[in-house]
């Protein structure tokens, strides 16, 4: 009965006009590159002050998941991640619009955000106090061998040119070298420049490394418009529905992993899109598809990012640790509030805030349908009819206040600006600008746990030992061979039998 | 050595060069690494020595291999992916972006923006005047509101006189 109570009061008309309010909101800001989900709580914080805390949660759960949800518009339109989650999305979403079918890449991905935003919600509700544990077995080699199983998919990235994928993985890498070294706090690459001490912020370099080889091309073709095969075809949602169904499991599976890498903190929902959209292709009949427009793509990537945010919610709930940076940011918001999270939130005198929020969640993943659809109908729509001389200079002009407004700093805009140059010219020699963006996401992850976990497997004797005798270690390197590896063995199967077919013709 | 060969050779020459002067940069580190541990060079070095092995690997092959199908399809690729039609409006609108950045300080924010975009649009060859003026302005104060008054980023207002015509700017539209 309890249940039903926490149900009816997160669908009362205040409860729905604050998660509609908080969808719409987030889902514009995270459509505008630069303008990150946890930049979208946090300028909504003061506001929730004057909030019961249930409707603030629900509020900041709201706009965490449009904000999540939103980046995959630009992702898609415009090859610009509008939040680092969405990375994964412009692999197969930008190719989906350039041949037309931009409006079903984001029906595709407001159906698919919506699933992963509901498998994270359902985990929340009953699982969550057991996967927190999970988090806590999570040391730094595990965060180094998941930064591995995601840097394995730069092979999948590189578009038949392997090694230049690994030397752009390596330059990307190299970028999160420049400044205050992850473990030692040793200054390095600053060439005496103030500026490069803070390093360079991940943020603007994707914007860089996207958009601005986009705006250049742009600027560079003579068509006026933008260059897609035909016209919006409505919202396309039965085609998108259809697609869901017939990829379910594919789906299923990217939730949860988006579920479990977002218990995971500091690993986030940009982690979460590239390990399922990893997965996703490994598992797929149509690999070599995949970066060329292939529906399941954006589908992993979508619902993996959403799913992140149920996940997220476990150990910030739980244990009292931001599974994501948003989390982070919604877990100060409950400090003020005078909730004390942990375990007893769950059991104790304030389930009933815990409950209606989770409810309040589900209620905003599901308005997230409509809202997102028509949004996303209306930025479709709007990008490829807007003539070029008009949509440039204000990508451009977001482009440059979105990386400005990271850290009210105009150096950033210079690095955005220089790395998109750099990013340009690696582009027309072949160097494409996916591996260096994962290399620049992953590679922080990657270092510490290394480093970390170097030392305390020196401390104990043996360090390699720490490396490589770790249950959670060890299942992740299956992962990681079984990802890198058997691409090559179904191809040689399906060619085998190809042969066979053949032969016996 | 054919044109073609040293053409592929160039871009992992230049990549090797770069990594080599990192690689010297990472062994002046200034640091003291204690026994066991790894220094702040361990991981920039991993790195470029992978790189730098990739980069050997690459102009050994195509020095010594021949791979003619191979590098004629490369080139190709080269070839058709540089589509450019209008150069010098790419070095205009990159130089227009660029004096974006800089000025921005100086006439502020409003002003910077809304001269932007009308510049922008007349060189991107769009020739409606009310539309380039309308769209420009309305852009402008659109901006200005998610930015300043939504998101509370704190953009530049500008100097001296420039200041004063963002700050009433700012008051009309009601933003402190």
């Amino acid at each position: 009965m309890q249940g039903i109570e926490y149900v009816l009061e997160a669908i009362s008309l205040y409860h729905i006009s604050i998660a509609l309010a908080g969808v719409i909101a987030g889902t514009v800001i995270g459509a505008l590159p630069g303008l990150t989900a946890t930049m979208a709580i946090a300028v909504l914080v003061p506001l929730t002050f004057s909030l019961k805390p249930a409707s603030a949660l629900i509020l900041m759960g709201a706009v965490y998941t449009g904000a999540i949800y939103g980046g995959a518009y630009s992702a898609i339109l415009l090859k610009t991640p509008g939040t680092p989650s969405a990375i994964a999305t412009t692999f197969d979403g930008y190719p989906m619009a350039k041949r037309g079918d931009g409006d079903l890449a984001v029906t595709l991905a407001c159906t698919s955000s919506v699933f992963g935003g509901l498998v994270g919600a359902l985990f929340l509700l009953l699982l969550a106090p057991p996967l927190a544990k999970i988090a806590l077995a999570f040391g730094p080699v595990e965060y180094f061998w998941l930064a591995i199983f995601g840097l394995s998919l730069i092979s999948a990235l590189s578009e038949g040119h392997m090694l230049k994928g690994l030397i752009g993985g390596c330059f990307g890498m190299l970028l999160t070298t420049i400044g205050v070294a992850e473990v030692s706090a040793d200054i390095r690459y600053t060439f005496g420049s103030h500026t490069l001490i803070g390093g360079i912020e991940p943020v603007s370099a994707l914007i860089g490394l996207y958009c601005v080889p986009v705006m250049i091309d742009l600027v560079a073709t003579p068509a006026r418009h933008l260059q897609v095969s035909t016209e919006g075809r409505g919202f396309r949602l039965r085609e998108a529905l259809s697609l869901n169904w017939r990829h379910k499991f594919s789906l299923l599976r990217s939730s949860v992993i988006g579920t479990i890498t977002g218990i995971l903190p500091g690993a986030g929902g940009s982690i979460a899109g590239l390990v399922a959209y990893s997965e996703a292709r490994r598992s797929s009949k149509r690999t070599e598809y995949f970066g060329t427009g292939e529906p399941e793509g954006v589908m992993a990537s979508e619902s993996a990012n959403n799913a992140t945010v149920g996940g997220g919610f476990i150990p910030t709930l739980v244990l009292g640790i931001p599974g994501t940076p948003p989390d982070a940011v919604i877990l100060g918001a409950l400090l003020v509030q005078g909730i004390r999270t942990g375990p007893n939130l769950f059991v104790g005198g304030e389930t009933s805030i815990v409950y209606v929020f989770i409810a309040g969640l589900f209620v905003a993943t599901v308005l997230m349908l409509p809202t997102g659809l028509l949004i996303g109908r209306y930025a479709y729509r709007f990008i490829i009819s807007v003539p070029k001389a008009i949509l440039v200079p204000t990508v451009a002009f977001m482009t440059i206040i979105g990386t400005y407004a990271i850290r009210n700093n105009m150096s950033d805009v210079v690095i955005m600006i220089v790395l998109g140059a750099i990013g340009w010219v690696l582009d027309r020699y072949g160097f494409k600008p996916s591996p260096i963006v994962l290399g620049l996401i992953l590679s922080r992850i990657a270092e510490q746990g290394f480093v970390q976990g170097w030392i305390i497997g020196t401390a104990r004797g043996n360090a390699a030992a720490e490396f490589f005798n770790r249950p959670i270690s060890l299942g992740i390197i299956v992962f990681i061979g079984i990802s890198m590896f058997y691409p090559l063995i179904a191809r040689r199967w399906r060619l085998n039998k190809e042969l066979q077919n053949d032969s016996e013709t | 050595m054919p044109m073609e060969k040293i053409k592929r050779i160039i871009p992992y020459a230049v990549v090797l060069l770069t990594s080599v002067f990192f690689w010297v940069l990472a062994c002046r580190f200034a640091c003291e690494t204690r026994s066991g541990n790894l220094g702040p060079d361990f991981w920039p070095k991993l790195l470029l020595g992978l790189t730098m092995v990739v980069c050997l690997y690459e102009i050994a092959k195509i020095t010594l291999f021949h791979r003619d199908q191979a590098s004629d399809d490369d080139a190709g690729e080269v070839k058709a992916e540089a589509p450019k039609h209008y150069p010098g409006l790419l070095i205009i609108g990159t130089l227009m972006t660029v004096a974006y950045v800089y000025f921005v300080s100086i006439l502020g924010f409003i002003l910077c923006t809304f001269l932007y975009l009308v510049l922008f649009m007349i060189v991107g060859r769009y020739r409606k005047v009310w539309v380039i003026a309308v769209n420009s302005v309305i852009g402008t104060v659109l901006f200005v509101v998610i930015f300043m008054k939504a998101v509370y980023v704190s953009l530049p207002l500008g100097q001296g006189p420039f200041q004063q015509f963002s700050l009433l700017i700012l008051k009309m539209l009601g933003i402190r």
